[in-house]
């Protein structure tokens, strides 16, 4: 067991530094990186080489890299191309408010999806059943951003019952309500992709264990329906949840990346597409590795955890 | 004797005469949601690629003096903020919207069949350096990822295909890799290898073909996912750029008019929505004629 946690703390380590690695070579290494950026403005020539050298961009590319991963080690992600403020309180000041967004919706996403998976692998087969995987296909093909724009028109342009975005309403302070009518349209739109995928998951999941032996002991002992499906079936069929948990996170933050920009939403999706406009690379790398390794973290955690709850992983 | 066996046996198989093809034909046609699906795709293809030809208006074609019209005999779905025939520009934009998805895929799926048959029949080190290559390009959130390679380039169509078919790959290979794990040390394998065949031929000659069900499968899905990146991008203006239209561009304008003309909005993304959700139906349609397991 211990080998197990040793090995798989490795692995980790080596796909956290394969990232950076990707990373960095992707930007410094292709035509049109900082390089190209730098020779493009229409500054002084004896002021773009005094930045490059700032920048280190003279230097070979591995030690460029080198020097970039021991600040990043630091914590330090270098400073902003546009506004020469460090990245990584920028992203710090932005991350707080992608929290509560993905945050929301994944609740919310679970709500959901928990009980509709459950009803619809009850009733598998049944038009009940249809009604929910149609519609799950439907949330698997819809547009983030352009749901979010039918929303808007729905309970903005015609109701007046929701704002169209921001976080708060100017001039009136931050206060719970004020952000919690903020936060309803886009954290629906950020929870449809994921509560369509939950469901599904959680429907072949149950219908799964249903098919297994002691389930059909438990029918024939005469067990009520309800105490076979709560705590024969879910209790072993939310175990895999845990994987799928750990693996949609990087749909949520991809979402959130669209979801922050149909809304307005001051967060770090929205900052990372604004960088990207702007060709402000140091905000781009360092959203995009701490990103990573928060995938990586995520992705361990969930292994270790399976351990915890399912012996057989750790016999293996 | 031997003659009536065999004539039994011609008759028996002229009874049933099925070739696979057939077989997967009939099975795809009966799964109702995917053949719809594929008359739908097949509609849309033609709409966007022949109905050009037929129309009245060119999509870029400014008419200044019928801005943001309605729906009439002129204009079948009235004009955009800069008086731009609405159908027109849902055609074009549907040129770009329907061949990005097919050709990011075609990227994705040679990258991803190479890398994967390559790592499973060679295993060992290869394997295992290509393998980690693919789990630390999967750690990367694939929107962020085309994030970092959309900001090194201006756009155009040609780069937002290469961007979304190079950062889409990594779940073919895994699917490749497996299939040639599980083939390659069987004996038709076996066999080729002693009669002297080349590692090549055996990879693509041999092994390829009997895993190339689930890629297929896995294909028709990743055609739809390519579609709503491109379109993400195109709306967040790091896609298509404008005057040309995608569907994704058009929202962007759409946008500042909801309190206005609410319907502008609504056309490209159903588009969007129908499309996509149509080539995630045919991939079911295709995993139930091939017999892939999910």
């Amino acid at each position: 067991m211990a080998r197990y946690v040793v090995g798989r703390l490795i692995q980790s380590a080596i796909l956290l530094v394969l990232v950076t690695i990707i990373v960095f070579g992707l930007i410094h290494a292709a035509p049109g990186g900082p390089s190209a950026v730098m020779a493009d403005t229409k500054l002084p020539a004896a002021q773009i080489a005094r930045m490059r050298a700032n920048l280190g961009l003279d230097e070979p590319i591995p030690v460029q890299y080198l020097k970039w991963v021991e600040a990043l080690s630091k914590g330090d992600l270098g400073l902003s191309y546009t506004d020469n403020r460090p990245v990584l309180s920028e992203i710090r000041q932005r991350f707080p408010n992608t929290l509560i967004l993905a945050g929301t919706s994944f609740v919310l996403s679970l709500i959901v999806s928990i009980p509709l998976g459950i009803y619809s692998a009850n009733r598998a087969r049944s038009a009940a059943d249809n009604i929910v995987s149609a519609m799950s296909f439907v949330g698997l093909a819809i547009p983030v951003f352009w749901f979010g724009i039918v929303l808007i028109i729905i309970f903005s342009v015609k109701l007046h019952w929701l704002p169209s975005s921001g976080m708060y309403t100017t001039n009136k302070g931050s206060t719970f309500p004020d952000l919690l009518k903020h936060l309803i349209m886009p954290a629906i739109v950020l929870a449809t992709p994921t509560i369509a995928q939950f469901t599904r998951f959680v429907r072949a999941s149950m219908l799964e264990v249903m098919s297994q032996d002691y389930v059909r002991t438990a029918r024939s002992k005469g067990l009520p329906e309800s105490r076979i499906t709560y705590l024969h079936v879910l209790r072993n069929a939310l175990v895999p949840i845990i994987t799928i948990v750990g693996l949609s996170l990087p749909i949520v933050v991809a979402g959130a990346a669209v979801t922050e920009s149909v809304f307005g939403w001051p967060g770090m999706g929205r900052l990372a597409v604004d960088a990207a406009f702007t060709r402000d690379y140091p905000v781009v790398m360092g959203i995009t590795v701490l990103v990573a390794a928060f995938v990586i973290l995520i992705n361990l955690v969930t292994d270790l955890a399976y351990m915890l709850v399912d012996p057989r992983v750790r016999l293996k | 004797m031997a003659e009536t066996t065999l004539a039994s046996k011609a008759r028996t198989s002229k009874r049933d005469a099925q070739s696979p093809f057939h077989v997967f034909a009939n099975r795809l046609v009966r799964y109702r949601p995917g053949f719809y699906s594929l008359i739908i795709l097949v509609i849309l293809y033609i709409l966007a690629f022949i109905g050009p030809f037929f129309l009245r208006y060119s999509p870029n074609e400014l008419d200044l003096t019928n801005m943001l019209s309605g729906p009439s005999i002129h204009h079948l779905l009235g004009t955009d903020e800069n008086g731009r025939d609405v159908f027109a520009r849902l055609l074009y934009g549907g040129r770009v919207s329907l061949i990005v998805g097919l050709i990011a895929v075609l990227i994705s799926d040679t990258v991803g069949v190479l890398l994967g048959a390559v790592s499973g029949y060679f295993g060992k080190v290869t394997d295992l350096l290509v393998m980690r290559f693919t789990d630390a390009l999967l750690a990367i959130p694939g929107f962020l990822l085309l994030l970092v390679v959309l900001s090194l380039f201006s756009p155009s169509l040609t780069k937002i295909e290469l961007a979304i078919g190079l950062t889409s790959w990594m779940t073919i290979a895994r699917l490749v890799r497996g299939e040639f794990l599980r083939f390659k040390d069987s004996d038709f394998v076996l066999a080729s290898k002693s009669i002297g065949a080349s590692d090549w031929r055996i990879m693509f000659r041999h092994i390829l073909p009997q895993s190339v069900s689930p890629v297929i499968v896995a294909s028709s899905i990743l055609v739809g996912v390519a579609i709503i990146l491109e379109s993400s991008l195109s709306y967040l203006g790091l896609g298509i750029q404008p005057p040309q239209a995608s569907w994704g561009n058009m929202l962007t304008g759409a946008q500042n008019y909801v309190w206005t003309e609410p319907m502008l909005a609504i056309y490209p993304g159903l588009l969007i929505l129908i499309t996509v959700a149509a080539f995630n139906y045919f991939g079911e349609g295709l995993r139930t004629a091939l017999n892939v397991a999910e």
